[in-house]
């Protein structure tokens, strides 16, 4: 707990709160259930597709693909529901999709070298480049009802997807901070070369890390289409920067992480979406928004070096004592 | 060529055949070839030449900034805004009466200005650069959009214009001109300089560089400076070409500047690379979709040929480095 | 040594062969050489039943440049025509498809080429066009000027589509023909209908608890306009209704947006009962509709959209929701003129000038035709109906 006290996901906890009381205020319908499940729908893609990242980048890769690859889960699904496959065997070879397309993403990076930045860049392009072409940019509908389930069924008063989300920060959380595949992971993330010297094999686990996140980002495209009816190529795209910002802003990066960086990044993502919500709600304009976002982002890293500061003064006054 | 002892000799022409760049040619001539026999000879025309080159320009200044802060050990995301908002700054000062000059010199000012914030975000409250650069195009990106409304700003001064369009003997426009010469410039400063030098040494190790006795944030605070007019350069141009400064801005967005300096050979650790092969990647990407467009390829594949691209480029150069290596 | 040689001598022929093709690939000259324009009344007389949207209104003696010109198309050569775009997308390639349905009577071929919204690759590639017959020019309002300049040099016969090529001072007068889908009568006609046929749905209700919401971008010319109309007829008939213009600029165009809107807005603002939604393009009215079921008030909300492709969709799979109408456009309406006019302008049998003589209005200064789109909001009900009789009376 004191650990979490003094970590970025306090910052962001700070922020978030900041952020709710001031909307609250502006408009109390903010706080009502609906807006609030409305919220919870909004984090829950972003969120979603960011877990598989953040895990990804503890381990020293980065999927730049992952909205295209969540977009391709939504397609693929439908087409696989279109063409009269029960929904749990079409989820599952949506699925397995996801691992070939993490697989792809190994091969480019362990086998063939490239930097992960640009080759899931390249793909990226490849698969919105298929999407259009093999849906003409017709979305493709979704008429399986108990699909529809999936995206707008509740867990007790929560909607689904939001709890999906959750259960996924949890489970990956609790994977990476007590269990000795998660201490091995952050080690290649943090140090590789180091890593390779004490034995461990680096590329085997980046390609798991590949493979998890290609299925995790087909899962929130899934997700996402049985919400929406639909399966369209234009979904999903884009989701992955706001997730990546909130991670590396709560402490998910290259050099680690773990649980307390998974629930930063659960604060992180819940102060963007309850901001941009609020901002909608008070009808600010556009332009302004979008000059907003930015400088919540600012505002969330100066209170962040501000707390570092007075952390270094505190710890550099009991050093000096 | 053997030495007696056992050593080979790496003269500059087997480095050249050897590097990255040399690989690339090869791609461009194999992409030449192939789509003049595809398209008929519709491809290789004075009119396409033309238009590959011009529409290297733009992308030309991003990846010169990119190279630059990449090969330091840095990123800037935000650069792709500051383009969109050059034109457009520039565009309303001409609609306003400004002389040329003047609003081409207030608009690189005001870039500068951006290009400073970043660094001090960056140098001295010590952000980090992908989530600050971000953060500064949201806010730099709003702007524009409140100073505009949305809409593009025309431009109509004779000058620009005449940038825009002028075509040398009827066939090479001045613009392209203009750019390669700059691109040549920074070229020679970071091949031939000690500045261009120190640049590898910071991006290799940075607090190496600063007991070597350079000064890493300083150098920094020029780049992302540098990198901001560039930018600005860039948007500029572009306003000219169109005779518009749109709020659009440049297509691609964020990364184009950073994709065609890694096919050159830079890498985010910094320390390596170099602007040569970033000036032929360049070319092999624009000869690519230039061909894509004049065969008529339906604009889905298109994006997918781009992206395979990239992976086949990619691959060469990993062919290449083993070839390279098992050689020893 | 030898590997050098060899790539060398391979440039080296690429480029001679760049020499040998010489100055921009000029092909078949591209008028022919038909006899100029006649102005005198043709023999047959005009289209019966005055049905066909493409022909002139009855009494009138031209058809040149119409679906219905009495040339016979056959005699000539093949044209080479291109339809040209600035944006990309299933609204355009429905277009294409429209064009291509033509080519038979027309004797002519088209080919489809888009920037992808690159204005940049609009620009530079639209030289390489120089060597065709004729050109359908769909460009982006923002580099007009640009366009403008080019399309001069060029010297291929075009017509305007879609967005009109407005006079640089009055920016009201049109300077080439053109046909045209403006947005604002587009917006203004869907929530028109609204306002007048909402009782269908809902009965009599209190309209002091109705509200709008408007989901527009204004950073997208087009999309503009079509918001700009929507908002003018609102105003019109409930002016002191509530109003939430939600202006997309900056985000992306997708379902989810749409989605996160709807839901923001509508739980924010309780006391308001009924809505009716307006959306500018294909994908939001999906989010639109998904929001409101979770909701819960699907059977107090009428949502309509300006493009009816995804509705056609939804529909279609048996949807019958708050989403209730949408602006049908049959993309034959476009077509048929398009492929016509073109004709006649590269036979040289019309001008810019002249083309179309009946589409010229008041409202655009005269000079240039401005061939007016028909559009009619379509339900799920009638929907079929209505795209089936435009494919019959053009196709038949």
């Amino acid at each position: 707990m004191r650990a979490f006290a003094k970590s970025k996901g306090m910052t962001l906890l700070l922020v978030t709160v900041i952020v709710f009381v001031s909307f609250w205020s502006a408009n109390p319908n903010y706080v009502s259930w609906d807006n609030l499940r409305g919220i919870m729908y909004s984090m829950s893609l972003t969120g979603t597709i960011t877990c598989g990242m953040a895990c990804l980048m503890m381990s020293g890769a980065i999927d730049l693909a992952s909205g295209a690859e969540g977009m391709m889960g939504g397609v693929i699904i439908a087409y696989l529901l279109r063409g009269g496959l029960a929904w749990p065997v079409a989820l599952i070879i949506a699925l397995l999709c996801g691992c070939c397309f993490g697989l792809i993403n190994a091969f480019f990076s362990n086998v063939l070298n490239f930097m992960p930045f640009i080759a899931t860049i390249a793909m990226s392009s490849v698969y919105q480049g298929i999407a259009g072409a093999v849906t003409t940019n017709r979305p493709i509908m979704i008429t399986n009802q108990a699909f529809w389930a999936l995206g707008n069924a509740n867990i007790w008063i929560f909607p689904l997807p939001f709890v999906i989300m959750i259960a996924l920060l949890l489970i990956y959380g609790a994977l990476i901070s007590s269990t000795k595949f998660g201490r091995q992971m952050l080690y290649c993330g943090g140090n590789r070369m180091a890593a390779r010297l004490a034995g461990l094999n680096c590329k085997k686990i980046t390609t798991i890390m590949f493979v998890n996140n290609g299925a995790i980002a087909v899962l929130g495209g899934s997700v996402l289409a049985s919400r929406m009816h639909n399966g369209s190529m234009s979904a999903v795209i884009g989701a992955e920067m706001d997730g990546m910002t909130a991670a590396i802003i709560g402490g998910v990066s290259f050099l680690g992480g773990g649980s307390s960086g998974m629930a930063a990044l659960f604060i992180g993502i819940l102060m963007l979406n309850c901001f941009k919500n609020g901002l909608l709600i008070i009808k600010l304009d556009a332009y302004w928004q979008i000059v907003a976002n930015g400088g919540l982002l600012i505002i969330a890293l100066i209170v962040d070096f501000i707390r570092e500061k007075r952390r270094l003064a505190a710890l550099l006054r009991s050093a000096l004592r | 060529m053997e030495k007696p002892d056992g050593l080979q000799r790496t003269g500059s022409l087997r480095r050249f055949l050897n590097s990255k760049a040399f690989m690339l040619l090869i791609l461009i001539a194999a992409e030449v070839v192939f789509y003049s026999i595809i398209s008929g000879g519709d491809y290789l025309t004075m009119f396409n030449l033309r238009n590959i080159l011009s529409s290297m320009v733009v992308t030309a200044y991003l990846t010169t900034g990119a190279v630059f802060l990449m090969i330091s050990g840095n990123i800037d995301l935000s650069t792709a805004q500051v383009s969109t908002i050059a034109g457009v700054v520039m565009a309303k000062m001409l609609l306003a009466g400004l002389p040329w000059p003047l609003a081409v010199l207030l608009t690189l000012a005001g870039c500068g200005v951006v290009g400073l914030l970043n660094s001090v975000l960056i140098n001295e409250l010590k952000f980090m650069p992908f989530v600050a650069t971000m953060a500064v195009s949201y806010v730099v990106q709003g702007v524009m959009l409140l100073m505009t409304h949305g809409a593009s700003v025309d431009v109509d001064d004779a000058f620009i214009v005449w940038l825009g369009a002028y075509k040398l003997f009827g066939q090479i426009p001045v613009n392209v001109v203009f750019t390669f010469a700059v691109f040549a410039v920074y070229g020679v400063v970071l091949a031939k300089t000690q500045f261009g030098k120190n640049l590898y040494m910071i991006g290799g190790n940075s607090k190496a560089a600063l007991l070597g006795g350079l000064n890493p944030k300083r150098m920094w605070y020029i780049l992302f400076i540098n990198n901001a007019l560039l930018g600005g350069v860039a948007g500029m141009l572009q306003a000219a070409r169109l005779r518009a400064g749109t709020t659009n801005g440049i297509a691609n967005g964020m990364f184009s500047g950073m994709t065609g300096a890694i096919l050159g050979g830079v890498s985010f650790g910094g320390g390596s690379g170099g602007m040569g092969g970033a000036f032929i990647g360049l070319v092999m990407i624009n000869a690519f979709n230039s061909g894509l467009t004049v065969v008529g390829v339906n604009p889905y594949w298109q994006t997918v040929a781009s992206g395979a691209l990239l992976l086949v480029a990619l691959t060469f150069d990993y062919f290449n480095t083993k070839r390279l290596t098992a050689r020893k | 040594m030898k590997k050098l040689l060899s790539i060398i001598t391979a440039l080296t022929m690429a480029f001679a062969l760049a020499a040998c093709a010489g100055g921009g690939g000029a092909g078949e000259p591209a008028q022919s050489t038909a006899p100029p324009a006649s102005s005198t009344p043709s023999a047959e007389p005009p289209a019966g039943g005055g049905e066909s949207g493409s022909a002139p209104p009855d009494g009138s003696p031209l058809h040149v440049g119409y679906w219905d010109d009495p040339v016979d198309h056959s005699a000539r050569r093949t044209y080479d025509v291109v339809f040209y775009t600035f944006f990309s997308g299933s609204f355009v390639d429905s277009f294409y498809a429209a064009l291509q349905k033509c080519e038979a009577k027309m004797n002519i071929k088209i080919d489809y080429i888009t920037a992808n919204s690159d204005p940049e690759k609009f620009i530079n590639s639209l030289e390489l066009l120089s060597n065709r017959d004729g050109i359908l020019l769909d460009h982006d309002i923002n580099t007009e000027k640009r366009t403008w300049d080019v399309m001069q040099d060029l010297g291929v016969p075009w017509i305007a589509f879609v967005t009109p090529f407005m006079d640089g001072e009055s920016a009201s007068h049109n300077r080439w023909p053109t046909i045209i889908m403006d947005g604002k009568v587009v917006g203004r006609q869907a929530v028109s209908w609204l306002c007048e046929n909402y009782q269908d749905y809902w009965g009599d209700i209190d309209t002091s608890k109705l509200g709008m919401i408007n989901l527009t971008m204004s950073t997208a010319g087009m999309f503009n306009d079509r918001g700009a109309g929507a908002r003018d007829a609102w105003m019109e008939y409930f002016p002191d209704n509530l109003y939430i213009e939600g202006d997309t600029a900056g985000q992306q165009f997708t379902t989810e947006t749409a989605y996160n809107m709807i839901s923001a807005y509508v739980s924010s603002n309780p006391d308001v009962e009924y809505w009716f939604i307006n959306t500018i393009m294909m994908l939001f009215p999906v989010g639109c509709a998904r929001a409101v079921e979770t909701l819960g008030i699907d059977d107090k909300v009428l949502i309509t959209c300006e493009e009816s492709v995804t509705a056609i969709e939804e529909w279609g799979s048996g949807y019958r929701g708050a989403w209730v109408a949408a602006v049908g456009i049959a993309e034959e309406l476009y077509a048929a003129p398009g492929a016509s006019g073109i004709v006649a302008l590269i036979d040289g049998r019309a001008t810019p000038e002249t083309l179309w003589e009946d589409a010229k209005s008041d409202a655009y200064g005269f000079d240039y035709a401005v061939y007016p789109l028909e559009t009619e909001v379509i339900t799920y009900d009638n929907y079929e109906e209505y795209f089936e009789s435009i494919d019959r009376k053009y196709f038949a």
